[in-house]
């Protein structure tokens, strides 16, 4: 994939990553993998289905401007419930989370592949551990990395994710 | 107003200035350790890290010799923030410090700043930014200044008693356990005696014990590894080579050659502030959050010097997170091939967000 599509494709994929994982997008910038995430997902499936998804997310956004709740409710509707796109959202709010990207199901490699070499489940990288949107949502830090200070754990954890 | 508060108000003055000296070191010395790539520079990572650990110590100490002659330090205002780039206007000379990425340019500019008194080393190219704020010290060196203040308390001394110069209430001394971290050691301040280590160890760590040696002291004060001084910290990394023992301040180092890629550093923009970045984008959005972060931060760090010292462990904990946030803003692109970086920059209290968790934490009585 070349460079400048990637860039563009990025964009897309940043904002409905946030959309997906409730995290806004400076915040999914911040991680610096956005980009990496992007390449993840198409090599291990194949990029016409990720600018697939990225289309329909963009559409759906455009059907409901100014309208948070009417998106909510068509991404609901039309990813969340659709046998094809819900495996795969759900595979990227899981990438974002945990930085770990897990092989699609049988029956979903089945239908939409039918063959993905590369799908594999995998730690993306020791970055994508530390980065992961978990840590933030539940106010605590990946062990090992991002060290808070000694009795850090004397206090109790933020009551909300930032935002 | 008697002669000793007229002499004691001009102490405490020029205390103040060192610990704004102290602090104004900080934000660039982190812009050039956090734009350091990770997994490269690790020599340079950890001599730029063991300097900011030990400029924390240094303004510690001095807040805690102001405490202990009867002043109190004033952190949380928006003169105590330089506006960067910000020029040090030592006595004889000058020069311009901003928050720069890692490059042989930034490092320069950190020996001037810890140029030891006696050292007759040509000095290296400036980095010019124009028409700046500056910050003026009245001492050709940063021992010198603290040599001055030194000499001041002892006139004080002499001329009015030990007990009137160290009246400052006790309590609010930070005591070397609720710091850690770095070379040397809290110092609690008391007499005349306990001042002066305490800003021997501010001076030795910064530009080694004496004109000979470059060496910081701590082996001797504190019984530690001994480290170089701050200069010469910074000197290995412009030299890419260690010192090792027998080497002396006016010879380059002769120790191990030290890994240096000068061509590897995250590119962040030079000085970068929030109003740099267009409102609602994620460079202002994040720049926004550290800057609110570092302010309630500086709420912290005066509250700790001004009657809670215990408010440190929560101060410390906040550093962490600037870090972190710092590197979420080394994540965004703003342009020409550039990323955005801390702006350092001081919020009033009144325009601040709360941080959370809420300080200090509610512990049942029984407990």
């Amino acid at each position: 994939m070349s460079n400048s599509s990637i860039n563009e494709l990025g964009i897309g994929f940043k904002a409905m990553s946030a959309a997906f994982t409730g995290f806004n997008e400076s915040t999914l910038q911040g991680t610096g993998l956005n980009d990496v995430y992007l390449q993840t997902v198409c090599n291990a499936l194949n990029q016409t289905l990720v600018e697939e998804l990225i289309a329909l997310y963009a559409t759906l956004v455009l059907e409901n401007p100014d309208n948070p709740k009417g998106l909510k409710h068509a991404m609901r509707h039309q990813i969340f419930a659709s046998p094809k796109w819900a495996p795969l959202a759900q595979n990227i709010i899981q990438l974002w989370y945990t930085g770990t990207w897990n092989q699609m199901s049988f029956d979903w490699t089945q239908a939409y592949g039918p063959f993905f070499p590369n799908d594999n489940t995998a730690i993306v990288s020791s970055d994508s551990y530390k980065q992961g949107l978990i840590w933030k949502a539940v106010g605590a830090h990946p062990m090992g990395a991002k060290q808070e200070g000694f009795a850090s754990w004397a206090f109790p954890p933020p009551s909300a994710p930032e935002n | 107003m008697s002669d000793l508060e007229k002499h004691k108000k001009h102490l405490h003055h020029m205390l103040q200035k060192a610990i704004e000296l102290e602090h104004s070191t900080i934000p660039p010395y982190l812009a050039a350790m956090f734009t350091i790539d990770e997994n490269t520079n690790y020599g340079a990572y950890y001599a730029i890290r063991s300097v900011v650990m030990e400029e924390m110590l240094h303004m510690t100490l001095a807040c805690n010799v102001m405490n202990a002659t009867g002043g109190s330090p004033a952190i949380d205002q928006p003169k105590f923030v330089p506006e960067y780039p910000v020029e040090l206007d030592f006595a004889g000379r000058d020069f311009d410090v901003g928050l720069v990425k890692f490059s042989k340019a930034a490092i320069e500019t950190f020996l001037k700043i810890e140029k030891p008194e006696d050292l007759k080393i040509p000095p290296g190219p400036d980095e010019i930014f124009g028409m700046i704020p500056e910050l003026h010290i009245p001492a050709m060196t940063i021992g010198e200044f603290y040599q001055m203040v030194i000499c001041y308390m002892e006139q004080i001394c002499r001329e009015f008693g030990e007990e009137a110069l160290f009246n400052g209430d006790p309590s609010l001394q930070l005591q070397p356990e609720q710091f850690y971290g770095g070379g040397g050691e809290v110092t609690v301040v008391k007499c005349m005696e306990t001042a002066k280590k305490a800003i021997h160890t501010i001076t030795d760590q910064g530009e080694g014990t004496s004109a000979d040696s470059i060496w910081d002291g701590d082996a001797v004060n504190f019984d530690q590894e001994p480290e170089v001084a701050h200069y010469f910290m910074f000197n290995q990394i412009r030299e890419e080579r260690y010192y090792k023992k027998g080497d002396t301040p006016q010879k380059p180092p002769s120790g191990k050659k030290m890994k240096v890629n000068w061509k590897i550093a995250v590119n962040m923009i030079d000085n970068p502030k929030a109003t740099h970045f267009p409102e609602g984008s994620e460079a202002r959005q994040k720049a926004d959050d550290f800057n609110n972060m570092y302010s309630n931060f500086l709420h912290l760090l005066h509250e700790t010097f001004n009657g809670s010292p215990a408010t440190m462990q929560q101060s410390v904990l906040i550093m962490y997170k600037l870090k972190y946030l710092a590197l979420e803003l080394l994540n965004i692109p703003v342009g020409d091939g550039k990323v955005a970086g801390p702006p350092f920059e001081f919020v009033p209290a009144a325009l601040r967000t709360p941080i959370t968790p809420v300080f200090p934490p509610k512990r049942s009585e029984e407990c």
